[in-house]
C-alpha cells in the first residue's frame, strides 16, 4: 500500500488547504445560500400575492381605501423612499412587483368623478404581475366609482366595493399546493455543487503533487504494478470522499438537527456518497489532464457551476427548457438532483426509482475513472 | 527601454503557457454559455405576459359568462386566454400534461381547476372572480338606481385605465442578467491566479527564477509594472472576447460599449492587484496562495449573485458598505447601472472605487516586495 500511504502523507501536509476549502463552502452554504433561499423570491407568489409598495401623498379616504384593499389582497413591502433609483432597483430585484404613488388631489378628483393622472403605478412593463396589480386597482376603483355615481357616497362606495371585491370562486388544485423546500432539501440540493467543487479543489493538489513528472517516472520504472498504483490512488480518493461526506453530514446534523435522524436523512447520505464517488472520479480524471493548479480551479468551476446551472441545482428544473433537460440526462448532477427530489417526497414505493438514480450516478463515476486510467496508460506509454 | 524588455518577456512567458491561457479564455465563455442555456429564456417564458391556454367545460347553461370568455379569447391585439377544444376528460389530460393552465367550468357559479399555483392561474382566477363581482355590482345598482344600470355595465366593460403606468428604465429588466454580470466579476477576479503566480515568481525564496530576478539591478517598480501590464493585457483581451461572445449569443448589455469595456479593464486590474497582494506574501505555499485566490474570488462572486439571486440586494438593504467594498458587487453593479440608468453617476462612482482599490493594492504590493533581504535562500 505504498501509493496509498504516500497519498495520505501528502494529504496530511495539505490538510490545511483541504480544511480551508471545505470550511469555506460549508460557511457559504449555511451563512449565505440557505438563509437566502429560505426567503426565495420564487416562493413569494405561493399565496397568490404580489408584492406591492405605496406612497400616499393624498391621505384621503379614497387613497386609504384603495391602499387598504390592495394591501389586503397583496403583500405589502416597505421601500426606503420613492426616488426613481430606489424604485428601479427594487423592481429589478423583484423585491417589489408594483409601486403605487397617490399624488395630492386623488381623493378630490375621485369625488368629482375624474381619476387618472393622480395615480402612478411603477411596474416592469408587460409582465404578468404588472397586469395583475393594474387590473386589481382598475377593477376596484371602477366599482367604487359606479357605487359613488349611484348614491352610495364616497365612503359608502368604497365600503360596498370592498365587500363585493371580497367575492371568491371555488378553485380546485390537482398538483402540489406548496413548492417550498425544507432546509434539508435545499442543503442536499446545493451539495451537488459544493461536493464537486470542494472535492476537486481540496484533493487535486495532492494528486498534482503525485503526478509530477519526476515522481511519475520513478513510479513507472519501479517494480510497482501500474494497476496497483492506480487502484490504491482510487481507494485513497474514496476514503477522502467518504471522510468529506461524513463531515458534510455532521454539519447537516448540527445545523438541521432532528430531521437528519430519519430514513430521509439516511437516504440523503447514501445519495451524497454516490455523488461523492462521481466527484472523486472527476478529480482523478482532472489530475490526469493537467498539472496546473490554475487550470484545475478552472475545471472545478466550469464542471461544478456548469452542471449546477444545467441540471436544476441553481435553477429549478421546471424553468429549464426541454432541450436543456435532454442534455442534462448526460450529466451526473441531473441524476443526483432527481434523487434529492425523490427523497424529498419519499415513500417506500419509490425505492426502486431512487436506487436507479443512485446506480446511474455510480455508473457515471465508473465511466469517468475508466477514462482517467486510459489517459494515464497513454501517458505512461509515451 | 528596460520596462519594455521586461514587458516583452513577461508577455512571452504568459503566451507560451498555452494550456493555462486556453482555459482562462474558455472559462468565462463556457460558464456564460451554460448560464445562457439555463436562464436565457426564463424571463420571456415565466414573467412576460402571454395568452393563457385554458379549456372550458359546460356544466350548466350560463350564456353571459360563456360570452365573456369568448370575448376574452377573441380580443384583438393579444387575447387574455385561448380556449382549447375538448371534453372534460381530454381537458383533465391536457391540464395534467401542462398543455393548459386551467379548466374553467361554466355554471351558475363558475369555478376553476388548475394544476398548481402560478401567476397565470391567479390571472385566470381573477378573470372569473371579476365576472362574479361585476354581476354583484350590477345587481346592487339595479336595486338602488335602475336608471344607472346601463351606465354601470358600460363602465365595467370599458376597460378604461384609471392610472398612469410608469417604468423608470428603458434598459433590460431581466433579473437573471445579474448572473451574467457576476460571471464577468468572477472571471475578472480569477485573474488573481495569474497575479499571485507571477508576483510570487519575483521573490528569491520562491524559485530559482525569483533569485535571478532579485539579483538584477532593475527597479522593483519597473518589474512589477511590466508584469502587471502584461497580465492586464491578456486578461482584458479575454474579457473583451467574452463580452463580444455574449453579445452575439443574445445577451443585451446595452450599446454603451466604451463604458462596458472600461468596466472590464478596471475589473481585470482589480483581479490582478488582488492576486499580486496574495503573491507578495512570502512564506505561503503555492497551494495556499491558490486556495486564497479561489476562496476570496468565490466568496466575493457569490455575494454578487453568482449562484443565488438576491444575495447582493439583501446585503444592500442590510449592510450596504459590503457592496461598496466588494469588487465583484461593484463590477456587477456597474453593468447594471449602465443597463438601466441613463446617467453615469452610479457607474462613475463604482469605477472610481474599483480603480482606487486596484491602485492601493498595487502600491501595497510594491511596498511589500521592495528592498526585500534574504539571510539565506
Amino acid at each position: 500500500m505504498q501509493a496509498f500511504k504516500l497519498f495520505m502523507k501528502i494529504l496530511k501536509s495539505q490538510l490545511g488547504i483541504v480544511i480551508m476549502y471545505v470550511s469555506i463552502f460549508v460557511i457559504l452554504t449555511f451563512v449565505i445560500i440557505i438563509p437566502s433561499l429560505s426567503n426565495n423570491k420564487s416562493q413569494d407568489f405561493v399565496n397568490n400575492k404580489c408584492k406591492i409598495a405605496y406612497f400616499d401623498y393624498d391621505n384621503s379616504t379614497a387613497s386609504k381605501s384603495v391602499i387598504d384593499y390592495l394591501c389586503k389582497i397583496n403583500k405589502e413591502v416597505k421601500l426606503k423612499n420613492d426616488s426613481e433609483e430606489c424604485i428601479q432597483d427594487e423592481l429589478f430585484n423583484r423585491t417589489v412587483h408594483a409601486v403605487i404613488v397617490f399624488r395630492e388631489g386623488f381623493g378630490r378628483d375621485f369625488e368629482a368623478g375624474c381619476v387618472g393622472d393622480k395615480v402612478e403605478i411603477n411596474v416592469i412593463k408587460n409582465t404578468n404581475v404588472a397586469s395583475l396589480v393594474e387590473n386589481e386597482y382598475s377593477s376596484y376603483i371602477t366599482k367604487a366609482g359606479i357605487y359613488r355615481d349611484n348614491g352610495y357616497g364616497v365612503k359608502g362606495a368604497f365600503e360596498r366595493a370592498s365587500i363585493v371585491s371580497d367575492t371568491k370562486i371555488e378553485v380546485a388544485m390537482t398538483g402540489k399546493s406548496d413548492n417550498k423546500q425544507s432546509p434539508m432539501t435545499i442543503y442536499f440540493n446545493y451539495l451537488g455543487w459544493i461536493l464537486i467543487i470542494s472535492i476537486i479543489s481540496a484533493v487535486s493538489p495532492v494528486l498534482i503533487a503525485m503526478n509530477k513528472t519526476q515522481v511519475k517516472e520513478r513510479v513507472y520504472c519501479s517494480s510497482y504494478k501500474f494497476s496497483s498504483y492506480n487502484a490504491e490512488i482510487i481507494i485513497s480518493l474514496i476514503v477522502v470522499g467518504i471522510g468529506i461526506c461524513v463531515f458534510f453530514n455532521c454539519v447537516a446534523l448540527l445545523a438541521i438537527g432532528g430531521d437528519m435522524v430519519s430514513i430521509k436523512g439516511l437516504l440523503y447520505f447514501a445519495n451524497m456518497l454516490c455523488f461523492a464517488f462521481v466527484a472523486i472520479a472527476l478529480t482523478y480524471l482532472i489530475s490526469r489532464l493537467t498539472e496546473s493548479s490554475q487550470v484545475v480551479s478552472i475545471y472545478a468551476n466550469i464542471l461544478s457551476l456548469g452542471m449546477s446551472f444545467l441540471c436544476g441545482i441553481f435553477v429549478p428544473k421546471e424553468f429549464l427548457g426541454d432541450g436543456i433537460i435532454r442534455i442534462a440526462h448526460f450529466l451526473p448532477s441531473y441524476w443526483y438532483v432527481l434523487a434529492v427530489d425523490e427523497i424529498d417526497k419519499y415513500n417506500v414505493s419509490h425505492t426502486s426509482t431512487l436506487l436507479t438514480y443512485m446506480l446511474i450516478q455510480l455508473m457515471f463515476g465508473m465511466a469517468i475513472i475508466v477514462v482517467g486510467v486510459y489517459l494515464d496508460k497513454i501517458r505512461k506509454n509515451k | 527601454m528596460n520596462f519594455f524588455h521586461c514587458l516583452k518577456y513577461s508577455l512571452k512567458t504568459m503566451l507560451k503557457n498555452k494550456l493555462t491561457l486556453m482555459w482562462t479564455f474558455l472559462f468565462p465563455i463556457a460558464l456564460s454559455t451554460f448560464m445562457y442555456m439555463a436562464f436565457g429564456n426564463i424571463f420571456e417564458k415565466d414573467e412576460i405576459f402571454k395568452t393563457i391556454p385554458v379549456a372550458v367545460v359546460n356544466v350548466e347553461e350560463n350564456k353571459a359568462f360563456r360570452e365573456v370568455l369568448d370575448t376574452l379569447a377573441g380580443e384583438e391585439g393579444g387575447s387574455l386566454i385561448s380556449i382549447e377544444a375538448g371534453d372534460e376528460d381530454s381537458a383533465d389530460k391536457m391540464l395534467d400534461d401542462g398543455k393548459i393552465t386551467g379548466i374553467i367550468y361554466v355554471a351558475d357559479k363558475p369555478s376553476l381547476k388548475v394544476k398548481e399555483q402560478s401567476v397565470s392561474a391567479t390571472i385566470l382566477r381573477t378573470v372569473i372572480e371579476e365576472y362574479v363581482k361585476n354581476e354583484a355590482v350590477i345587481t346592487d345598482v339595479v336595486n338602488t338606481n335602475p336608471a344607472g344600470a346601463a351606465d354601470a355595465v358600460a363602465k365595467l366593460t370599458s376597460g378604461e385605465k384609471y392610472f398612469t403606468e410608469k417604468s423608470s428604465s428603458h434598459g433590460v429588466q431581466n433579473e437573471y442578467y445579474n448572473y451574467f454580470y457576476a460571471i464577468f466579476a468572477m472571471s475578472c477576479l480569477f485573474a488573481s491566479f495569474a497575479g499571485s503566480a507571477n508576483i510570487s515568481k519575483l521573490q528569491a525564496n520562491e524559485s530559482a527564477l525569483g533569485m535571478r530576478r532579485c539579483l538584477s539591478p532593475q527597479h522593483k517598480m519597473v518589474i512589477v509594472s511590466a508584469e502587471y501590464i502584461s497580465m492586464l493585457f491578456v486578461q482584458f483581451a479575454i474579457e473583451c472576447v467574452t463580452l463580444v461572445y455574449l453579445s452575439i449569443i443574445g445577451i443585451n448589455f446595452g450599446d454603451r460599449y466604451p463604458a462596458l469595456i472600461l468596466i472590464l479593464f478596471v475589473g481585470s486590474s482589480i483581479g490582478i492587484s488582488m492576486g499580486a497582494i496574495i503573491g507578495s506574501f512570502s512564506g505561503l505555499s503555492s497551494g495556499t496562495r491558490d486556495g486564497l485566490c479561489v476562496a476570496i474570488s468565490m466568496i466575493l462572486s457569490i455575494l454578487a449573485d453568482l449562484c443565488v439571486g438576491g444575495i447582493k440586494n439583501t446585503i444592500e438593504q442590510n449592510a450596504p458598505i459590503i457592496n461598496r467594498i466588494n469588487p465583484a458587487a461593484l463590477i456587477s453593479d456597474s453593468f447594471y447601472a449602465l443597463n438601466v440608468y441613463e446617467d453615469y453617476s452610479r457607474y462613475t462612482s463604482n469605477m472610481i472605487i474599483l480603480a482606487s482599490m486596484a491602485a492601493v493594492m498595487l502600491i501595497v504590493c510594491v511596498l511589500i516586495l521592495r528592498r526585500n533581504k534574504y539571510a539565506s535562500v
